[in-house]
């Protein structure tokens, strides 16, 4: 189906909120994002507006009256989030983005941009070739083996390996189970100073304990210079 | 507007034997544009390595050069802000270059990290520049590199081939290798099939020089994706010696054409004696060339077809026919980067002995050409110095950028920096590939 040629019809659309996020829905659902995205609904929508995501409609009286442009924005905004965007990202260049932009953004490959079908089928590709050089690292790709045969040597690599890493791991004096791997992020806090904290934590981080541990960087960063005395005394 | 030429090195074939020849085809620009215009908006992905190995002074070079980018930028233009190392962040989405301070802002943003994803940071970038379908538009990614690919898609192949496919669906990509661990041979080929320019620079300073080499180029540019076809008559056998890449049709793809410049092709050309005799007693017929390219607006244009016929000459009058001296001198310049490749392949296997014995021969092949001579001599300290990584990669890019290098419309055999100075940045014969361009100094002594 050919998105772009269809979403050229809405070219004069307006409507209120509710109206747009039907409209939106339908947009989505034929771009493949329907299930990917929750159901636009007035509350996103108004959420979005608020970002600065979404222009500021018209007024008739009381009532906001919604165009094309909002039409554009909301839904490529969807798009973008789709993708990975994250909010604040969108609404700092939406501001800045003409409608044809926007249009091709929605539109994706219906927008007859062949580089970005190309983009797609080489990520695609990649990613197949990657995952099968991850199974086989050492094996010669002309070479076609029974899939029975490619699971019965790579068990008998992985459990080789495996044996290994137990042996390798006792000698260490750590548990034979693995090595603790732990997800951390790096927050540089000056060029010279970097601070690492498990990923995890930042959900759950309360600003007390953020200070907290400011007052201990302080405390140890004194310490260590010798510095923390000379200023009490 | 483009000229198509044919210069054989003797107007003439010799009756009566096998000839082997090699004739110049001349695909020449206008010297300048017909009318006032302006240059075709870019559309530019910069992508930049901040894998651990650019901490330091590169990463700020690399930024610098990036936010000199980005000034030469107007707001008709759009670019977008990759980096990468074993993550790929997305600092600036594509958009028009009507706040700057955004950009520079976000080029302050990073620093140095980890591995070097370099497939996904410059896929990343495609897809930046991918986001303008518009034709009229130069849409190119500009990759910055100090170090290898170590992480994802590693096969140089291959993500050349995808250089390829992207430069054909219109996101061409240049390249720029920084210091002397990266991989040139991936910089290159990446370049190369992505119809870019490759580039590199032996320290940080020297990498603004090719970017404002690519720029120049840009701003100068009166037609892109130069296509050759070449259609030899039965009997004659037709070899590009440039070694250009080809595309799906069998057509040569030459360099992007500026004004001011030619792009050519040395073509080797083996007839035999009998092509001759089938012609009777008119000139031979031996070969037709035409060229298709995209002009700004993004018209495809054709140039006429070219014909190449030759007289066939007995011994002594064809003896007496002097070799054409710029064929000649652009045959030379072939059989260097050939022997440069050579030296360099010896080079980095560390048999300088071999080393020493192709530089002889590339000093032989350099006697009548003053440039030559003059850019074998840096080659030459690193080959004494045993130094492989700076050979190999000089001698790389030296190759490359002789094989492939749009000439002056007026060059002469003549070489000195005064003249090259004079030249727009991208028609400059460089002594080094890898240091920028000194525009020589006042000479002190000389009367003003």
């Amino acid at each position: 189906m050919d998105h772009a040629m269809d979403f050229a019809k809405f070219k004069n659309w307006n409507g209120d909120a509710s109206e747009l996020a039907q409209v939106a829905s339908k947009i989505l659902t034929a771009r493949g994002l329907g299930e990917t995205l929750a159901e636009p609904n007035v509350r996103l929508l108004r959420d979005y507006a608020q970002r600065g995501i979404v222009s500021r409609p018209a007024r008739h009286g009381k009532e906001a009256i919604y165009a094309y442009r909002q039409l554009l924005e909301f839904i490529a905004a969807r798009v973008l989030v789709a993708d990975g965007w994250p909010l604040a990202k969108i609404a700092e260049h939406f501001g800045h983005i003409d409608d044809l932009e926007l249009f091709n953004l929605i539109a994706g490959d219906g927008g007859k941009n062949r580089a970005r079908s190309v983009i797609e089928r080489i990520r695609s590709e990649t990613q197949v070739a990657l995952a099968r050089d991850a199974t086989h690292p050492s094996a010669d790709k002309s070479e076609q083996q029974s899939p029975s045969t490619q699971f019965r040597e790579r068990a008998a690599r992985l459990s080789g390996i495996q044996a290994e890493m137990r042996n390798a791991l006792r000698r260490l004096g750590l548990p034979e189970d693995g090595p603790a791997v732990e997800q951390v992020t790096l927050l540089a806090v000056a060029p010279w100073c970097q601070v690492l904290v498990e990923s995890g934590r930042f959900s759950r981080i309360t600003i007390e304990e953020a200070e907290e541990i400011g007052r201990a960087v302080t405390a140890s960063l004194l310490t260590v210079t010798d510095k923390g005395a000379k200023t009490h005394d | 507007m483009i000229k198509l030429e044919f210069l054989p090195q003797r107007a003439a074939l010799l009756a009566g034997q096998d000839n082997k020849l090699d004739v110049l085809l001349r695909v020449q620009a206008p010297a300048a544009p017909e009318s006032r215009r302006d240059r075709l908006p870019l559309n530019l992905a910069i992508v930049i390595d901040r894998s651990g190995s650019m901490a330091g002074r590169a990463i700020a070079e690399a930024k610098r050069c990036a936010g000199m980018i980005v000034d030469r930028l107007s707001a008709k233009d759009r670019a977008s802000v990759v980096v990468y190392d074993h993550v790929v962040n997305v600092l600036v989405p594509s958009r028009p270059v009507d706040d700057k301070h955004l950009f520079h802002a976000a080029l302050r943003e990073f620093d140095s990290g980890g591995t070097t994803a370099l497939h996904a940071g410059w896929l990343a970038g495609a897809e930046q520049a991918a986001h303008q379908p518009n034709g009229q538009v130069l849409s190119r990614v500009l990759l910055l590199s100090d170090g290898n690919a170590n992480q994802g898609l590693c096969d140089v192949t291959a993500i050349a081939g995808h250089c390829a496919e992207m430069a054909d669906a219109g996101v061409g990509t240049s390249t720029y290798g920084l210091g002397p661990n990266f991989n040139e041979d991936l910089m290159t080929a990446m370049a190369r099939s992505g119809q870019g320019n490759a580039y590199y620079g032996r320290t940080a300073d020297d990498l603004m020089d090719p970017f404002q080499q690519e720029f120049d180029l840009l701003d100068a540019l009166c037609a892109r994706r130069l296509r050759l076809a070449l259609n030899p008559a039965v009997g004659v056998r037709v070899e590009v010696v440039n070694g250009y890449i080809t595309d799906a049709e069998g057509h040569s793809v030459l360099p992007d054409l500026a004004y001011g410049g030619e792009a050519w092709a040395l073509l080797r050309l083996t007839v035999p004696r009998s092509v001759g005799e089938a012609a009777g007693d008119g000139d031979t017929h031996l070969l037709t060339a035409s060229l298709a390219y995209t002009d700004l607006a993004d018209r495809t244009g054709h140039t006429e077809p070219v014909h190449l016929r030759l007289p066939r000459l007995p011994a002594a009058a064809f003896a007496a026919i002097a070799p054409n001296d710029l064929v000649s001198s652009r045959a030379a310049e072939l059989n260097a980067a050939a022997l440069q490749e050579q030296a360099r392949s010896a080079a980095l296997s560390g048999d300088w002995e071999q080393v020493q014995h192709l530089l002889q021969e590339l000093r032989a092949e350099a006697v009548h050409s003053p440039w030559l001579r003059a850019s074998i001599a840096e080659l030459e300290r690193y080959a004494s110095r045993r130094e492989s990584r700076r050979f190999s990669k000089e001698a790389l890019y030296k190759a490359s950028a002789m094989r492939s290098r749009l000439a002056a419309l007026d060059e002469q055999e003549d070489w000195s920096k005064d003249l090259e100075a004079e030249k727009a940045s991208f028609l400059r014969r460089k002594l080094e590939q890898g240091r920028r361009f000194d525009p020589p100094r006042e000479d002190p002594s000389r009367p003003a």
